[in-house]
């Protein structure tokens, strides 16, 4: 761990931080570009198993950003990127409601907010697709079914949530045991 | 107990900070479900109204979505230190716990059969992520097909080159804008 990449990781995850319309799970692809392609602080494997951890441990969904830190540069790492993370969106938060919400009614504040939404909708989407194909990537062996069964656990997953708005870790806590006992060969 | 008509109570700094901590360990798979439950019915620091309202401005602006919740309801109950504490309490001890359990199974890595475990809950998270990203669709009253567009387009842009989400973030933001200022316009 040196000064340099500690300051990179703050950098990096201070300019994700103010673009993360739609919350953390929004950034996937933002991240896994910083991450993986542009630094290689992390290879695709390790970031696919972050993103698996991040989702079963208990918590905010902004637990990947410690733990992409922690990878890069071990526990400093971790709470560098989380206080860059944290700092900057929860100022602008705070600045942003008292803003927002003492002016409720103008016309174009009301239209910023309505221009956020789709904006969040969209990253979730882009989000979505990029999740799926870390987990397709990093599948160990290959078989013809794999990719159809990961779709299968995706859609399954999406209909449930939606019919049955349970808590996600029984949908999550599911597909766990059906990686733990599908044949590896 | 208050009742509906007066004002929601302000808890004191403890409090506040015992309960967002016990929120933050408690959810899984993000805690925005749970936070309605603390903020409105076990504790009653927010009415529904109110709670609906930060909720929404938390959700609209960027940062992790409970994380600007607590922020905006520690800074209006106990100034920029209130903010501060409450960040820390939600965010603090989950990443320990995180950090805790990374290192327990990474002398595991790169087995398969841990990975296959892996690959499995990554493959159900983009299924709930999808979920969510339909529900705020769903949730746009006004000009849905236009908002579902824009929503669509940017997507596939990130995806075509995610390293330009920055730009593709805020073109879609004015866009998205433009459209409704010229609509508010002819209507009005």
């Amino acid at each position: 761990m040196n000064g340099g990449t500690l300051l990179a990781l703050a950098w990096r995850f201070a300019a994700l931080s103010l673009i993360a319309v739609g919350g953390a799970n929004a950034l996937v692809p933002a991240i896994h570009a910083q991450a993986v392609d542009a630094t290689h602080w992390l290879t695709p494997m390790a970031f696919t198993e972050s993103i698996a951890l991040a989702q079963a441990a208990p918590g905010p969904n902004l637990l990947l950003v410690p733990l992409v830190g922690w990878h890069v540069a071990g526990v400093g790492g971790a709470f560098v990127a989380l206080l860059a993370f944290v700092i900057p969106s929860s100022i602008l938060a705070v600045g942003g409601a008292r803003f927002l919400l003492a002016r409720s009614g103008e016309r174009r504040v009301d239209a910023l907010r309505w221009a956020l939404r789709p904006v969040g909708g969209g990253l979730m989407l882009s989000s979505s697709v990029a999740v799926f194909a870390s987990a397709a990537r990093a599948w160990p062996v290959p078989h013809p079914w794999a990719l159809p069964g990961l779709g299968a656990i995706a859609v399954a997953t999406t209909l449930a949530t939606w019919r049955w708005p349970v808590n996600p870790l029984a949908w999550i806590a599911i597909a766990a045991a059906l990686g733990a006992v599908v044949p590896l060969r | 107990m208050p009742s509906a008509a007066e004002p929601s109570p302000v808890p004191s700094r403890g409090a506040m900070v015992r309960e967002i901590g016990r929120l933050g360990l408690l959810g899984f798979g993000g805690v925005g479900p749970q936070s309605y439950h603390l903020f409105v019915q076990r504790t009653r620091w927010l009415s529904a109204e109110e709670f609906a309202e930060l909720a929404g401005v938390g959700q609209a602006l960027p940062g992790a979505n409970t994380v600007n919740l607590v922020a905006i309801c520690g800074d209006r109950w106990h100034g920029a230190s209130g903010a501060v504490l409450a960040v820390a309490a939600l965010v603090v001890p989950p990443t320990v716990i995180a950090l805790v359990l990374a290192a327990l199974i990474a002398p595991f890595a790169g087995a398969a059969r841990l990975i296959a475990i892996e690959c499995a809950i990554v493959a159900s998270c983009a299924g709930l992520i999808l979920a969510t990203a339909l529900r705020v669709f769903k949730t746009i009253v006004r000009r849905r097909f236009v908002a579902f567009a824009i929503g669509v387009v940017l997507a596939a842009a990130v995806l075509w080159r995610s390293a330009d989400m920055p730009e593709a973030t805020l073109v879609a933001v004015g866009i998205g804008f433009a459209c409704e200022s010229l609509a508010r316009g002819r209507s009005a």
